[in-house]
């Protein structure tokens, strides 16, 4: 669980590295990759990926000294990436400009991929953009992030019991999809 | 107990495998079950099939650049004034490339023995479970057994493992524990046909992250289950006289896995770099006997028939 320091504490970053100066490298390095890849699979396009995960690193060093160990680095920044995907999902929304899957070019492009698997990439992509937001992050941040429906409750501010059912609705969905061929 | 009741525990369970968490009378039903089984693999299948589907191109260079910029200049975090501490800019400009490199080795060296420890459990819980199928008597499976079972249960509940291979070591223990209470071959043969099929997932997921040393040790471990845990017990369900339906229904089975299996090897065969090829080559080997054995069987028959 997460604690966040009351103004004034020690910042959490300098109990934790004693080298400092290449900390910062040091978060981006190891937790570039889950950060975009999660945002990447909520927004389905390889520019806003691009941007919110900047944003998200931004965000963390702007805000470290609220981060203390034993919290994970890579759930809390998972979950400031997941709060500002779901605020753009949301603004866009209310602006009825519904972001659209159309930079699946990943799988597809690979040479010498197997075609199957890029298509079958494509489908639970398809499928995964049709899921709610919520049901989205709840699939991703397990599967794909392995955390724990705890963890994923306290990420979220929900309870464990809403993310086990999102997660049945996202499974659910997905497999129904799946079957159909989508 | 309902299927209805056992398919909403699975659809929001924190893990569809079954494990030491799921409360026996859903695992004991799932096992029984081929409509629940069915959705457990199918669950199963969707998590591994997401796990394969690629990233973006362009990840790595987003980051490259990221971070050249944090090294080369102050600006990205001092783009607002929401940065406070001057420190955090030093911290940027102060020779972060080599500190990157330093944090770098050090996460690849953890990662790499963490690695390293999870397989070398799964591959002793490998052979536990074939040193248990092979053991004739049940005296045998029982010696065998304890002298293991404890060290295991203590290893798996102290270790850092990731959760793919927790999840699997789990289910190598419990199969441990069931070899040890029944001596059927078929279903025994059935049993190492689900595991094959999870070792062979993990690889594939392994292959698709680019890594051929751990794709390469979990096929060697799929080619001991083929050998030993499957073809061994499908001969002596053979051999037996008591071969009934259900018995028979589950060599089916495993012969269509067959099938399947052939093709994801072929499409791994195809992605694999060379040097990673020579595990699947010998798992194609040992499905291609299988499946000429059956054949020359079903030949068999059809002209003792005739």
């Amino acid at each position: 669980m997460e604690r966040i320091l009351p103004a004034g504490e020690t910042p959490a970053i300098e109990q934790d590295r004693p080298d400092g100066p290449g900390r910062l490298a040091a978060i981006v390095e190891d937790n570039w990759t889950s950060v975009y890849m999660l945002l990447f699979s909520m927004t389905g396009r390889t520019h806003d990926a691009e941007d919110l995960t900047q944003e998200t690193f931004l965000r963390a060093f702007d805000r470290l000294d609220s981060f203390r160990p034993p919290a994970r680095m890579r759930s809390w920044l998972l979950r400031i990436a997941t709060n500002a995907c779901l605020d753009l999902l949301r603004k866009r929304k209310r602006s009825k400009s519904v972001p659209l899957p159309d930079d699946l070019r990943g799988a597809a492009e690979l040479p010498g991929f197997r075609l199957e698997i890029a298509e079958e990439s494509q489908r639970l992509r398809a499928a995964l953009g049709e899921l709610s937001e919520t049901a989205r992050a709840v699939f991703l941040l397990r599967v794909q992030e392995s955390l724990s429906f705890r963890e994923i409750a306290d990420l979220l501010g929900s309870t464990e019991q809403a993310v086990r059912w999102h997660m049945h609705h996202a499974r659910t969905r997905l497999l129904q999809r799946m079957r159909a061929g989508v | 107990m309902k299927c209805r009741r056992v398919q909403r525990w699975l659809l929001q369970a924190e893990n569809p495998r079954l494990d030491s968490r799921t409360p026996a009378e859903i695992a004991e039903h799932v096992r029984a079950c081929p409509d629940c089984r069915f959705l457990k693999r199918q669950l199963t299948k969707l998590e591994e099939a997401w796990r394969l589907v690629p990233g973006p191109a362009g990840s790595e260079e987003a980051k490259r650049a990221f971070l050249d910029r944090l090294a080369r200049s102050a600006s990205p975090v001092a783009r607002s004034a929401r940065l406070p501490r001057r420190r955090v800019l030093q911290w940027c400009a102060a020779s972060a490339a080599s500190l990157l490199a330093l944090g770098t080795g050090t996460w690849l060296v953890v990662s790499e023995r963490e690695a390293r420890a999870a397989d070398g459990l799964v591959d002793q819980l490998v052979d536990w479970n074939l040193d248990l199928t092979l053991a004739q008597s049940e005296s045998e499976r029982n010696r065998v057994y304890a002298r293991q079972a404890e060290r295991f249960r203590s290893a798996l509940s102290t270790a850092s493992l990731p959760e793919e291979q927790r999840s699997l070591a789990q289910e190598l223990l419990e199969n441990g524990s069931w070899l040890v209470t029944h001596q059927d071959p078929a279903a025994e043969a059935d049993r190492f046909g689900s595991l094959s099929e999870e070792l062979l997932q993990l690889a594939q997921s392994a292959g698709a992250r680019g890594n051929a040393r751990r794709m390469n040790k979990l096929l060697r471990q799929y080619n001991r289950v083929l050998e030993s845990g499957i073809d061994l017990n499908v001969q002596r369900a053979e051999a037996s006289n008591a071969l009934d339906g259900k018995r028979r229904a589950k060599l089916d089975r495993l012969a269509l896995r067959d099938a399947d299996h052939l093709q994801q090897l072929a499409s791994l065969w195809e992605a694999a770099p060379g040097a990673a090829r020579k595990e699947i080559e010998r798992a194609v080997g040992l499905h291609r006997d299988r499946v000429r054995k059956a054949s020359q069987k079903k030949r068999k028959g059809m002209k003792a028939e005739g």
